[in-house]
């Protein structure tokens, strides 16, 4: 099922201005299709020259294996993953997977306490760094990202997130949203996994001056 | 979110404790702490269903230690 | 889901802060794992349409009562097949309740690995001559009482020994139809 969650704006890196965007809990057809048109004829048509090491291994056999473990899990436990979307001209702009439950913090403040995980967080390439020299949208990876806390309040988790950040993207999780950096996790790639505790979710959603009410 | 539902759950007085005293350690409240727990049940029940074995490893000794299975 | 947050509020965020790549986990191969979140589409079956509805309904009966054995002693499918040396393919479709004409050798293996008396396992098949009403209703009792999603339930369980127990008395009685 796919409901509406809000608008937000997205910026228009090229033209300045600010475009609304819908924000999505669950999919569609729609946006199936916009992932398997745009974002793969993006994707093929221009091979990143600065892909990350982790994005080369997911063309590898050895990687789908991450894929069919997930299917078999999403297909079993229809409580255990949500899926959101963001849209913006017609187009799928980003996609993120979450899952609630069975992830454990480890985060000094809260040990072992329960929290959102994001599974993936993805931008449509058209919009990445790493992909192109002229991304488009920006502000992608925050609405999400802020879905995913709000997500984690709603579930009464206290804001707590945690991911496996894609090499390229440790600076922004860091310094932009603020988590805290655990390292390279072994058991994931190498990726460095990033948590965000109770304390710094109320942060993160804290108006600053200037916000408006 | 879909329409939510009520239930009522009888539990012994031990099983009650154990519940209070998870809620208190996680700061969780009753019903989060069993939606968690109904996941995660959910979760091993489907490796279990498709023939998986579910396993503790401690970390130090990597020894394996079978989870119980009913 | 109430949301915590505004649009001025991400607004600013998206002016003031760095401008990243946020991408996280790793990009996703298969697109079956966006497939899975679609809504199902409606069951599409080779239609046993020509087939008098009696006969869909011992089909649905027989696969229902296959599939719950199975479950109750948690096996698998490719499990079952190799106990029985029953090809994988034939016991989904006997699951499925789309197999109208089922193969004596089948029978005979699954009554005798499930522990139900053959006959009864013939009064329930698609292919039984006369349709006996007392049988027709301990079925019909039986194959309502389920949930495929979970694992056998208590009740399920409990459904379950009543239609296993009911076919074993039924294995007992003479071709009279007496005991």
């Amino acid at each position: 099922m796919k409901t509406q969650l809000g608008t937000y704006d997205l910026q228009n890196r090229l033209t300045g201005r600010f475009e609304p965007a819908g924000l999505f809990e669950g999919i569609d057809e729609s946006n199936l299709r916009s992932y398997e048109q745009d974002w793969k004829i993006a994707f093929e048509t221009r091979l990143p020259g600065d892909a990350t090491t982790a994005e080369r291994l997911a063309a590898n056999a050895q990687d789908a294996r991450w894929d069919w473990r997930r299917l078999a899990e999403i297909r079993g436990n229809p409580l255990l993953y949500q899926m959101y979307a963001i849209e913006c001209a017609a187009r799928t702009q980003g996609i993120m997977l979450v899952k609630k439950g069975g992830s454990f913090s480890r985060h000094p403040d809260h040990p072992k306490a329960d929290l959102i995980y994001v599974d993936r967080l993805a931008t449509a390439p058209w919009n990445r760094r790493g992909f192109v020299g002229e991304p488009i949208y920006r502000g992608v990876g925050q609405v999400l990202l802020s879905a995913a806390v709000n997500l984690a309040y709603e579930e009464d988790l206290d804001g707590r997130i945690g991911l496996h950040s894609l090499s390229g993207a440790d600076a922004f999780y860091r310094d932009v949203i603020g988590m805290t950096d655990f390292g390279p996790d072994d058991e994931n790639y190498g990726m460095r996994y990033f948590e965000m505790s109770s304390a710094q979710a109320r942060v993160f959603l804290e108006p600053k001056e200037g916000d408006g009410a | 979110m879909a329409d939510k539902k009520t239930m009522t759950l009888n539990l012994s007085e031990p099983e009650m404790a154990a519940l209070e005293t998870l809620c208190e350690r996680k700061g969780m409240s009753k019903t989060t702490l069993l939606r968690q727990a109904l996941r995660l049940y959910q979760s091993m029940d489907e490796r279990l269903e498709r023939g998986e074995k579910v396993f503790f490893e401690d970390p130090r000794s990597k020894e394996k230690a079978e989870l119980m299975v009913l | 889901m109430k949301m915590r947050f505004t649009n001025e509020w991400l607004r600013r965020r998206i002016e003031r802060d760095a401008d990243l790549d946020s991408d996280a986990g790793l990009p996703i191969t298969k697109i079956d794992v966006l497939k899975a979140f679609l809504p199902e589409p409606p069951a599409v079956r080779a239609p046993v349409a020509a087939v008098a509805p009696q006969v869909r309904q011992s089909a649905a009966v027989l696969g229902h009562l296959v599939r719950q054995l199975r479950r109750r002693d948690r096996l698998e499918l490719a499990r079952l097949s190799a106990e029985v040396r029953v090809p994988e393919q034939e016991l989904r479709e006997i699951e499925d309740g789309t197999v109208t004409a089922l193969r004596p050798r089948t029978l005979h293996q699954l009554a005798t690995f499930f522990k139900i008396p053959a006959q009864a396992l013939v009064a329930l098949s698609p292919a039984a001559v006369r349709r006996d009403p007392e049988l027709d209703r301990a079925a019909v009792r039986f194959a309502t009482d389920s949930d495929d999603i979970s694992k056998l339930s208590a009740d399920e369980r409990k459904s379950l020994n009543d239609f296993v127990k009911f076919l074993s008395d039924y294995g007992e009685r003479g071709p009279d139809g007496k005991r």
